[in-house]
């Protein structure tokens, strides 16, 4: 879905008319779902005014207008400002709720991790991975803990002889290969000061792109 | 087959460009009516009578119809609504032939409501230059059955133009490049001219001569054809 398909010189209430007579529902639901989608002050004007947020709220309203209990959306969040983005999260959490099943299919991955509570990962036709996001992410092995310290040469060090891979990045030591508790301790047994520690979550694009990742055996 | 055509009559009942065409429907009709018994030199009242309704109703009725029906089918292509219309019937034979009755029916209701303008037209301002002209029974059935025919038929025609060419501008250019390409090439055609659509519907149109049947079953037979191959095409070609 990118956006509604509507003759531009129709309003959106006639748009909705008429898909509400081929689905056979009534004309009711037409101004249900104007209002479900927020388009109820925009209704009778002409769809070709429409801007991109709302030509897409008018293709939700279309594909609900049969109350379906699984909707297939393809990037519907495709050209919209960050205000269209957050309803559409808002809106599809709000629908998911209500117990349909919402299959969306997007390359935007920051916003998908926001929205899904299930990821579908399908590479070059197979099927890579379906579990909850909270699980997915879990698999990453590309977790990185940063840390600052006056003491940094003396720290690498220390951090190379225990197996990690350490590099730095604007004075600060970016580590993987280690866990954020195990590092704090290390560094607090050797006596290395630490200003700050974190933890750098995985992006679902990190994991994603792991999860994908082409062999190097199979491209050669 | 209902809901086809119920969902075609509010799409055009949805859009302004549909009151556009009826307004310039009736303009045209009761213009040409008018004009044609204003202007001439009157010997035959009944038969001047006939012609401003034949052409005055007939004709116009019969080209906008054509026109509008392969805009708003070629528009369906051109917005990308076709794909709403084949998801709500995904079968291409029968939305055809649902769009074809609906533009039947529309073209029967205009062909019966020009008929009338005219019909009044013509009336009044012969009744005005002082001409009376009393149409028997039969020949208002007749005008009234050419009328709806050739409204009928070109409107279809029109639709399925719009359907095969899946283009407003390349429709547009078939029927505007048909009635030129006629004219222009009659004489080098021969008898051959005059079973072309706009020959046909002269001749449909024509109340002095008795070629109307026949010229009705030419543009049936063109019709009939045109579907045929309308439906072949729809049946195989992605819809965008």
């Amino acid at each position: 879905m990118l956006e509604a398909t509507a003759h531009p010189a129709r309003s959106a209430r006639g748009h909705l008319r008429i898909m509400a007579l081929e689905a056979g529902v009534p004309r009711s639901r037409v101004d249900e779902l104007l209002e479900l989608v927020e388009l109820s002050s925009s209704a009778d004007r002409r769809v070709g005014g429409f801007s991109l947020g709302m030509r897409q709220r008018l293709g939700l309203a279309g594909a609900l207008i049969g109350d379906p209990r699984v909707l297939v959306l393809d990037e519907p969040a495709n050209g919209l400002d960050p205000e269209g983005v957050r309803w559409l999260r808002d809106f599809l959490v709000g629908l998911a709720a209500e117990g349909r099943t919402i299959l969306l299919s997007s390359h935007v991955l920051a916003e998908v991790a926001q929205t899904v509570d299930e990821v579908v990962v399908i590479a070059s036709g197979q099927l890579v991975v379906h579990a909850p996001l909270a699980e997915v992410m879990r698999r990453s092995d590309n977790r990185r803990v940063r840390l600052r310290t006056p003491e940094s040469e003396g720290l690498h060090a220390a951090l190379l002889a225990e197996d990690m891979t350490v590099s730095v990045d604007e004075g600060e030591l970016v580590i993987t290969g280690g866990d954020q508790e195990a590092i704090a301790q290390l560094a607090f047994d050797r006596g290395f000061a630490l200003y700050e520690i974190a933890t750098e979550a995985s992006s679902l694009e990190d994991v994603f792109l792991d999860l994908t990742a082409v062999p190097e055996e199979a491209v050669r | 087959m209902t809901t086809l055509i119920r969902s075609e009559f509010l799409q055009l009942r949805t859009l302004r460009s549909s009151y556009a065409t009826a307004v310039t429907l009736v303009v045209l009709t009761v213009g040409l009516a008018w004009g044609d018994v204003a202007d001439s030199q009157i010997t035959d009242p009944a038969e001047h009578f006939a012609s401003a309704v034949l052409v005055g109703a007939g004709f116009v009725t019969a080209l906008v119809g054509a026109l509008f029906a392969a805009a708003r089918v070629a528009g369906d292509y051109r917005y990308a609504t076709i794909v709403n219309r084949v998801l709500a019937t995904p079968g291409r034979t029968k939305l055809l032939m649902g769009r074809l009755v609906s533009f039947s029916i529309l073209g029967i209701l205009s062909g019966l409501v020009a008929t009338a303008l005219a019909v009044v037209t013509a009336a009044a301002v012969l009744d005005a230059e002082g001409t009376a002209v009393v149409v028997s029974a039969g020949d208002a059935a007749g005008y009234v059955a050419r009328i709806v025919a050739a409204a009928v038929l070109f409107t279809s025609l029109g639709a399925l133009l719009g359907f095969l060419l899946r283009s407003q501008q390349a429709a547009m250019v078939a029927i505007f490049g048909t009635f030129l390409a006629e004219k222009a090439l009659a004489s080098a055609l021969g008898d051959v001219a005059s079973v072309l659509p706009f020959a046909s519907l002269n001749q449909l149109l024509d109340p002095t001569t008795d070629g109307a049947l026949v010229a009705g079953l030419v543009l049936l037979a063109t019709t009939v054809g045109l579907t045929g191959l309308a439906a072949a095409l729809l049946r195989r070609r992605d819809i965008q």
